[in-house]
């Protein structure tokens, strides 16, 4: 049974790629191998044929026959839009991407990238003849929620999942128009509208509590033109780049001492000047070293520190 | 479950430019290539066999040889391209070289041009998955370490350790490179620790490479020392969700009551946690056990003093 759709599908594709003029519904009965049955059953296999061929990339041209006729329908796949057209590549290119294609070890990306390669390697270009230098390296996964996450952005179906609040108390459902999915410091976030606060938010991937479920049909919404979830985020303020100095004890905290300049401040402690982005995370990267690190500026990270040590010893 | 008629026909359709363009290959390493079955290639080169331009005659069909198990291609009639890439193929290679010019800056403008290009085929200005550099830490010695990791040889690294906040000299047979959380890995047997350990690049100061010698450096998980694991009850406020994201290798269990969470985990080093609390303040209280909590206490109580005595 199968077997017998995908002879006519293929059956099918190469009649309407070696075409130079469109063929009529009934050029196509009569001569591609495959199509039997009465007209009726025939035009609805037809019919089921061009979407099938449509949802794996391949558009089939409708056109007007004759410029008399214009209800005579004929149809062809034009091999200039069917066929891979990436310009010349060279063998180093070849070689780069074969490179690219194995950089994700996350399942979804490196299927997609390797059958993308395979189909510039069926172009017939030479390998080349120096190796480039490069190891294998690869980036560990977008988690689980990324491939549906993809799926949901490329069909423009709505996603729901369970994220909690700013506080982090309550885990509320939310119903997000998903825009983009954006490796940003190393983690992975979901920029989209978020439908119960009619407002663009971003969704740590890691947060995401349970399953995250397609709802509804495909095509539920737009994207709006030029949305950049690099730029999104961007715009949201940022704590900006500061100062800090330091004491750190002689031959001690080497994590903090490669990040600045230290100069010798007395017999056994260093000054070290760094700057920081983030007040919590650099009152947290200080206290690592415990006492041999004290912050002597800015004045509010050393408020920030005191309370934070006097929490810990009452 | 049976594959559908729609994958086949992708497949088959891409089979026959791959074979034109790389004659001589075996069903097996086809199979390897299209990531399925030797049966099914041969399924797959059986219908197209038969399949062909209307007319159905000799001449009209798709030539193609496979008796011998190797696999070739005569005449492909009008399936003598490869179809297009779709989006996500394409996007996929784009973050692929995104990963590498993070990597690899020597390359960058090649791997720029090369982006460029697929980017215009794709024609979409923005794309919907996008990385950020990787990391631009720890990325000197990448070339080197992956040189070794081909070459079976042996790193020696003096390493800003995480704990001990001094540098150690090891010797590690790497295994892999991985990023995580924007951060460039190095995980590999640690002669040193008796162990597989895993080293954040960025904090390797000097490397080099040493030849492998059995006799000094031989490799037995036997020889592996048991890591003394002590279990920690801990008290975690909302406020301290990172904690959860960071550590969930170790976590066991976690209750919550009132929002307030109770974590019991598995601590291998008693160093880092005692660092990593210090860090987090009264966000994360250790409940368990008693000589832990009051370590804490007291290396709060200097760090503190610090400060007093300045201030005074």
């Amino acid at each position: 049974m199968a077997v017998g759709k995908t002879e006519r599908l293929l059956n099918l594709t190469m009649a309407l790629l070696a075409t130079r003029k469109y063929l009529t519904k009934s050029e196509i009965f009569a001569t591609v191998s495959g199509y039997e049955g009465g007209l009726e059953s025939m035009e609805r296999m037809f019919e089921r044929d061009k979407d099938d061929l449509r949802s794996i990339g391949i558009e089939i041209e409708v056109g007007s026959l004759s410029a008399y006729f214009e209800d005579e329908q004929g149809y062809r796949i034009r091999p200039d839009i069917y066929g891979l057209d990436v310009g010349p590549i060279t063998p180093r290119e070849l070689a780069l991407l074969s490179l690219a294609a194995t950089s994700w070890r996350t399942a979804s990306l490196s299927e997609s990238a390797a059958s993308g390669l395979r189909k510039l390697r069926s172009l017939g270009i030479p390998l080349a003849d120096e190796e480039i230098a490069i190891g294998l390296t690869s980036v560990d996964s977008p988690q689980q929620y990324f491939d549906v996450i993809w799926d949901a952005i490329d069909t423009r179906r709505l996603i729901e999942f369970s994220y909690p609040d700013s506080q982090g108390l309550l885990v509320h459902r939310r119903r997000v128009q998903a825009y983009s999915l954006l490796l940003w410091r190393g983690s992975w976030y979901l920029i989209g509208l978020d439908l119960n606060r009619a407002a663009i938010r971003t969704f740590k991937l890691i947060r995401i509590v349970g399953e995250v479920d397609l709802s509804g049909p495909v095509g539920a919404y737009e994207i709006p033109e030029g949305f950049s979830a690099h730029d999104y985020l961007r715009s949201i303020p940022n704590e900006q780049l500061r100062e800090a100095r330091i004491l750190i004890r002689k031959e001690r905290c080497l994590g903090l001492r490669s990040r600045g300049i230290a100069v010798s401040h007395d017999e056994d402690w260093d000054l070290l000047t760094l700057s920081f982005h983030h007040n919590a995370q650099f009152v947290k990267e200080v206290l690592w070293y415990g006492s041999d690190a004290q912050i002597i500026e800015p004045a509010d990270l050393i408020q920030l520190i005191s309370e934070q040590l006097q929490g810990l010893v009452t | 479950m049976s594959e559908s008629a729609l994958d086949r026909t992708a497949r088959a359709l891409d089979l026959i430019p791959f074979i034109s363009e790389n004659p001589g290959l075996s069903i097996e390493e086809l199979a390897a290539e299209f990531h399925t079955t030797p049966k099914a290639i041969t399924k797959d080169l059986e219908l197209l066999f038969v399949c062909g331009l209307p007319g159905y005659s000799p001449l009209e069909l798709i030539d193609l040889a496979f008796d011998s198990g190797y696999v070739s291609v005569t005449d492909p009639q009008s399936l003598d391209r490869p179809r297009k890439m779709s989006h996500r193929e394409l996007l996929a290679l784009i973050l692929g070289l995104d990963v590498l010019l993070g990597l690899h800056v020597e390359f960058a403008p090649e791997i720029t041009r090369l982006r460029e290009k697929l980017v215009s085929v794709l024609k979409q200005a923005e794309l919907p998955i996008q990385i950020e550099q990787i990391s631009d830490s720890g990325v000197a010695f990448i070339d080197q370490i992956e040189e070794v990791i081909a070459s079976r040889k042996l790193l020696q690294l003096d390493y800003q350790g995480g704990t001990k906040d001094q540098l150690t000299r090891r010797v590690i047979r790497p295994d892999q490179l991985s990023h995580l959380n924007g951060l460039v890995y190095l995980s590999g047997w640690c002669f040193l620790s008796r162990g597989y350990r895993t080293f954040r690049t960025d904090r390797i100061v000097i490397l080099s490479v040493i030849e492998p010698d059995e006799t000094k450096y031989h490799a037995d998980d036997t020889s592996q020392q048991p890591d003394l694991i002590s279990e920690v009850t801990l008290e975690v406020t909302p406020s301290a969700k990172s904690f959860f994201e960071e550590n969930s290798g170790i976590i066991d269990s976690v209750e919550v009551t009132d929002c307030v969470a109770r974590v019991r985990i598995q601590v291998n080093d008693p160093e880092w946690l005692l660092r990593t609390c210090l860090g987090l303040g009264a966000k994360v209280r250790i409940l368990a056990p008693e000589s832990l909590k009051s370590a804490l206490r007291e290396r709060a109580q200097s760090t503190l003093d610090l400060y007093r005595s300045t201030n005074s």
